[in-house]
């Protein structure tokens, strides 16, 4: 992998990154539009668009790469390991920070959720009364998980995406276990 | 080093200047509600210019940091490491910057957060709206994020130097054969 291979390659990680993000909230417009057909299905669409293009971009953009830096340069030296992987955590680490900037108040809702929820259990079974906020309406619950999933996302990035890291490590290093084996 | 020094400035301080001026379109925009003898709106121009205040002091402060200190703000981010750790010196830095820059947003969006509040009990004020109290989770979620913001500036150090490690172990579980891909061998 060369300099240039691994900046294009990062660009479009982070510009995958943030096009799953704008998706999402395509999904959740598709539920709060009116009953009208036409709005909800135009969401979803361009919800599924995006969704493909951030998949691409994450996960099979060789052939973008490759359109991006052109012929390869055989002169260019390979970049060692520490560079793609700390390339890599950089990128993922800031574009995590900055999903988790608008995802603060989620957080403290769901802590204070964690603080009460035994509560609002053993009134469950006990005096078999159901929390006010579980009746909210279908598109506030949807709402609700989209921004947990955004969170979970902004954390798992936060974290250096460990899992993303390691599958993208494999398509170009040999893990140093199996050499020795 | 000094080139990395050179590009840690040109970065902040193109981020800082891009948050001010964003301030400042929200400052112009909001300025025709202030004419606006008791409406409602008057509470958002009022917060809108108390953001701007605190930002500009804000902004120029940093400003003022990486033009005037600019080397030892700079030394500050680059950081100084042992000979025998040279090859990876990029690395804290790199994640430091990444850091204060995502520090520079948050500081932008927290104080936009803060300005939100103040406009909120100023609203409150007027008996009309006194009823419509701002939830208690953006409350607390914009009073955090300044704190954050403070501590990203700072450069995070717990963090990068968590992140340095982490990356450092998980650089040991891959050796480069050749240090060419499978695909680029190929083609």
């Amino acid at each position: 992998m060369t300099r240039m291979y691994l900046m294009a390659r990062l660009a479009l990680t982070v510009l995958g990154v943030f096009i799953f993000i704008e998706s999402m909230r395509y999904l959740q417009l598709a539920w709060s539009v009116g009953d009208k057909w036409g709005p909800p299905v135009c969401s979803i669409g361009i919800f599924l668009l995006l969704s493909f293009l951030a998949c691409r971009f994450l996960f099979w953009s060789d052939a973008w790469v490759e359109r991006m830096i052109g012929p390869c340069d055989e002169d260019m030296p390979p970049v060692s390991c520490i560079l793609v992987v700390g390339g890599f955590r950089v990128a993922l680490v800031f574009c995590g920070l900055l999903i988790l900037s608008g995802r603060i108040e989620i957080l403290i809702r769901v802590a204070a959720f964690i603080v009460v929820a035994p509560k609002i259990i053993v009134n469950m079974i006990i005096h078999k009364h159901v929390d006010g906020v579980f009746y909210m309406p279908g598109r506030s619950w949807l709402r609700l998980i989209i921004s947990l999933a955004k969170a979970a996302l902004g954390i798992y990035l936060v974290l250096g995406a460990p899992r993303f890291l390691r599958w993208q490590m494999s398509k170009f290093y040999a893990p140093a276990s199996e050499d020795q084996e | 080093m000094n080139d990395l020094r050179k590009l840690a400035r040109i970065i902040l301080v193109g981020l800082g200047i891009y948050v001010l001026i964003r301030h400042a379109i929200g400052v112009i925009a909001a300025l025709p509600y202030l004419f606006y003898g008791g409406s409602p709106l008057r509470g958002y121009a009022v917060g809108q210019l108390v953001s701007f205040a605190l930002f500009a002091v804000c902004s120029g402060l940093v400003i003022y940091a990486l033009i005037w200190k600019a080397d030892l703000l700079s030394a500050k981010i680059t950081g100084i490491y042992e000979s025998d750790q040279a090859e990876v010196w990029w690395l804290p830095f790199t994640f430091r910057l990444a850091a204060v820059c995502a520090g520079i947003l948050y500081l932008s969006w927290g104080i936009s957060a803060l300005a939100s509040i103040i406009a909120t009990y100023v609203r409150m004020a007027d008996p009309r709206f006194a009823n419509r109290p701002m939830p208690w989770e953006r409350l607390v979620g914009g009073i955090i994020q300044l704190p954050l913001a403070i501590y990203l500036l700072c450069g995070a150090p717990h963090f990068v130097r968590w992140q340095v490690k982490k990356t450092l172990e998980h650089c040991k579980r891959w050796e480069e054969p050749d240090g060419i891909s499978d695909q680029e061998a190929a083609s």
